[in-house]
């Protein structure tokens, strides 16, 4: 058994350096290979993001109890007038959506982020295709929220799925999915931007946001660097956006104005970075003159 | 060496650790912040070898071949290029630094017939620090004079690098977050007197056989540190009594014994890393007796100096350097806000220091060579005296040094020893 020639413990075979200094252990003789450590060692595991946004189940009995009253005394008061279900679809459908946002996931055995928020997103999607079906047209005005709700969902699920492993194609994904809501949403309201505005714009962030992932795999761009190298994606975007703005608005693309000062701005810090990165020396001083 | 290796040590650079941070804020020509050590040899010293010898062993100490630099948020340490001179002694030593004529460097290295004295600023290392260095310029120095010594145990050569513990701060390493605060006592009594001239610096050392002294405190059953901690305290008491009649006016006497935070944690460190513990009297409850003192000083002593109690203490002074809000303002403003805290959490809670460093050993072959070595405080415009004390061979050397004209406190410290029948020897720079 080794002592640690600092803190003067005694040590258990198998450790490199003592645990309570962090010096080496010096060892004349290599102790036999096949003594067991005391403790096995730690395996990482990986585990999976569990939101607790879960009431408990008192706490659902009890609300279940509550809304089953007003539930009740709607039907009833509507059904005696009308001896039919007329105005009270609302309330009672209310009362439905809110007990499945609350209660769902209680109910479930394991509620991940993801599960909770497709059951919680559908049956808000399913509350309003409801309401607006029982008011006389199917997909009416429920068109732009259910549509922003499924966008939002399949956001949530490209990010769930893909992760940080895939982010070319979760760029690639999200801009499909986002083209294909802002055409929709253009269908729907009857006009004509989604060509010469949406598109554009969309597709200029799309090619941005890849450039800047596969550039920010160089050395030059780790680090504080990687700052510059968004800036001068934002930079470029802004310059795009405002010329692809002033076509569909003015006719003419050239007349850039406020994209330039961005750009003003934006440029010389990220080349500042640059810089820092590249030169060492001049790091060096900017650390010893302004750490804190 | 290579034009890249050059390059990079010019680059290198240090934070200050955490005792050093006040420090190049408080400087002044009263709180010089300096403190030294000295080694007298058998032999008269040669300045060209000891130049020689200098320069040999800088840069196994790169963390001391530093100059003082300002940044926006804090004073760092980087590489001075420039090489260190060797100076001629001095009447008043702990002068303030000049960095034209020290070429930037926070240490000096004086000599005077047998004498070698090394001079630090407290902003890079404290006494066990200076003494490794000390030890080391001093086996350099008879190596270059043609000594032959073989035995290097304790000392730090040229022949190995610096090791990277060296260079820590080990208030960082060891720094707890969120204990509780220490308690901080009221303000001590201070001695009355008017100051000397900026520049003057009286120092009075006391040569006692280390056999009577410890067979003293032996007697009391006390350590050595203890029993000069009582001896002293007693004498401020006295003091105290003289000077102040009414007993509702008295205030507590409180001294501050450093303690070497190496013995207490796992560290290497060659810069500063010690702290302090406060034991302390209240003259307003009555006269205390020398036994009583005693009793006091050993018992607070054996129930602060631990891990626990002085982590207090260490987590207090490194919490504050750690908080944002510290750490955002500028140094410009940090610096009017520096003298007042060294003021309200140093000098004005004890009415005086006692620093001793123990018995310092060497290599028996480096021994016959040295004859003595001693410790000098450095000096303080409010508590105006302090006391260092260091073990060499068969000899303890008592240092005192004192911003006032009247030599009150040492006095009656050496009167007393000579009344217990301890054999005393004076020395003085008067």
């Amino acid at each position: 058994m080794p002592y640690c020639v600092m803190c003067g413990v005694e040590l258990e075979n198998k450790l490199k350096s003592c645990p309570l200094c962090n010096t080496p252990v010096y060892l004349p003789s290599e102790p036999d290979g096949d003594s067991q450590k005391p403790y096995p060692e730690r395996t990482e595991k990986r585990r999976t993001f569990y939101v607790n946004l879960v009431p408990s189940k008192a706490f659902v009995y009890l609300m279940t109890f509550v809304l089953i009253i007003p539930l009740i005394v709607c039907l009833m008061i509507d059904i005696r007038r009308n001896s039919t279900i007329t105005w009270s679809f609302y309330p009672v459908s209310s009362i439905i959506l809110a007990w499945i946002l609350m209660a769902y996931p209680a109910l479930m055995k394991r509620y991940s982020f993801i599960k909770v928020l497709t059951i919680d997103i559908y049956s808000i999607v399913l509350f309003l295709v409801s309401l607006d079906a029982y008011s006389g047209n199917l997909l009416n005005w429920s068109v732009y929220p259910v549509a922003s709700l499924l966008l939002i969902w399949v956001y949530f699920l490209l990010v769930f799925l893909l992760g940080k492993r895939h982010p070319f194609v979760l760029a690639f994904m999200a801009y499909i999915s986002t083209g294909l809501y802002l055409y929709l949403v253009e269908q729907a309201t009857g006009s004509a931007w989604f060509f010469d505005l949406a598109l554009p714009i969309i597709t200029l962030i799309l090619v941005l946001t890849l450039i800047t992932l596969a550039l920010s795999r160089f050395s030059l761009f780790k680090g504080t660097a990687l700052f510059g190298l968004i800036f001068c994606s934002i930079s470029i975007f802004c310059i795009g956006t405002e010329f692809v703005v002033n076509r569909f608005v003015f006719g003419n693309g050239f007349s850039l104005f406020w994209s330039l000062i961005v750009t003003g701005v934006l440029l010389p810090a990220a080349i500042f970075l640059f810089f820092v990165r590249k030169n060492e020396d001049f790091r060096i001083y900017l650390q010893k003159k302004f750490h804190i | 060496m290579t034009g890249t290796e050059h390059r990079k040590k010019d680059r290198t650079w240090y934070r200050l650790d955490n005792a050093a941070i006040l420090y190049p804020s408080i400087q002044s020509d009263r709180i010089s912040t300096m403190f030294r050590l000295s080694a007298t040899l058998t032999e008269n010293v040669d300045p060209s070898v000891l130049q020689a010898a200098l320069n040999k062993i800088i840069d196994r100490f790169p963390y001391y071949r530093v100059k003082l630099s300002r940044g926006l948020f804090w004073y760092y340490l980087e590489h001075n290029p420039k090489t260190p001179r060797v100076e001629k002694d001095v009447q008043y030593p702990c002068g303030r630094l000049s960095p034209v004529l020290n070429r930037n460097f926070l240490f000096r290295v004086r000599y005077y017939n047998r004498r070698i004295a090394v001079e630090f600023c407290h902003a890079l290392t404290d006494g066990t620090g200076a003494v490794t260095f000390l030890k080391s310029l001093v086996y350099q120095y008879l190596k270059e004079a043609g000594k032959k010594l073989t035995d290097k145990t304790g000392i730090l050569t040229i022949d190995e690098e610096p090791d990277e513990q060296e260079f820590e701060d080990s208030y960082n390493r060891f720094y707890k977050p969120s204990l509780p605060l220490p308690e901080t006592g009221e303000p001590a009594y201070h001695i009355k007197a008017k100051l000397v001239r900026k520049g003057i610096y009286y120092v009075i050392t006391g040569i006692v056989p280390m056999k009577d002294i410890l067979a003293k405190a032996k007697e009391f059953n006390v350590s050595l540190t203890v029993f000069l901690t009582a001896v002293y305290i007693d004498a401020m008491q006295k003091i105290q009594n003289r000077h102040v009649t009414n007993p509702r006016k008295k205030k507590p006497i409180a001294v501050s014994v450093p303690v070497n935070m190496r013995n207490i944690y796992p560290s290497k460190t060659m810069r500063n890393f010690s702290l302090f513990v406060v034991p302390r009297i209240d003259p307003r409850l009555g006269d205390y007796s020398f036994e009583e003192i005693l009793k006091i000083v050993h018992y607070s002593m054996m129930t602060e100096i631990n891990e626990k109690s002085i982590s207090r203490q260490l987590s207090r002074n490194v919490g504050g350097q750690r908080n944002p809000f510290v750490r955002i303002i500028p140094l410009f403003i940090k610096r009017l806000f520096f003298p007042v805290l060294y003021r309200r959490l140093g000098e004005n809670l004890f009415s005086g220091t006692i620093s001793n460093l123990g018995l310092i050993t060497v290599p028996d072959e480096m021994a016959q060579y040295i004859e003595r070595i001693d410790f000098t405080p450095g000096p303080g415009p409010v508590n105006k005296t302090g006391c260092s004390v260091t073990g060499f061979k068969d000899k303890l050397y008592i240092t005192f040094g004192r911003l006032t004209h009247e030599a009150e406190l040492e006095r009656i410290f050496f009167t007393r020893l000579r009344k217990m029948g301890i054999h005393v020897t004076i020395e003085s720079n008067v």
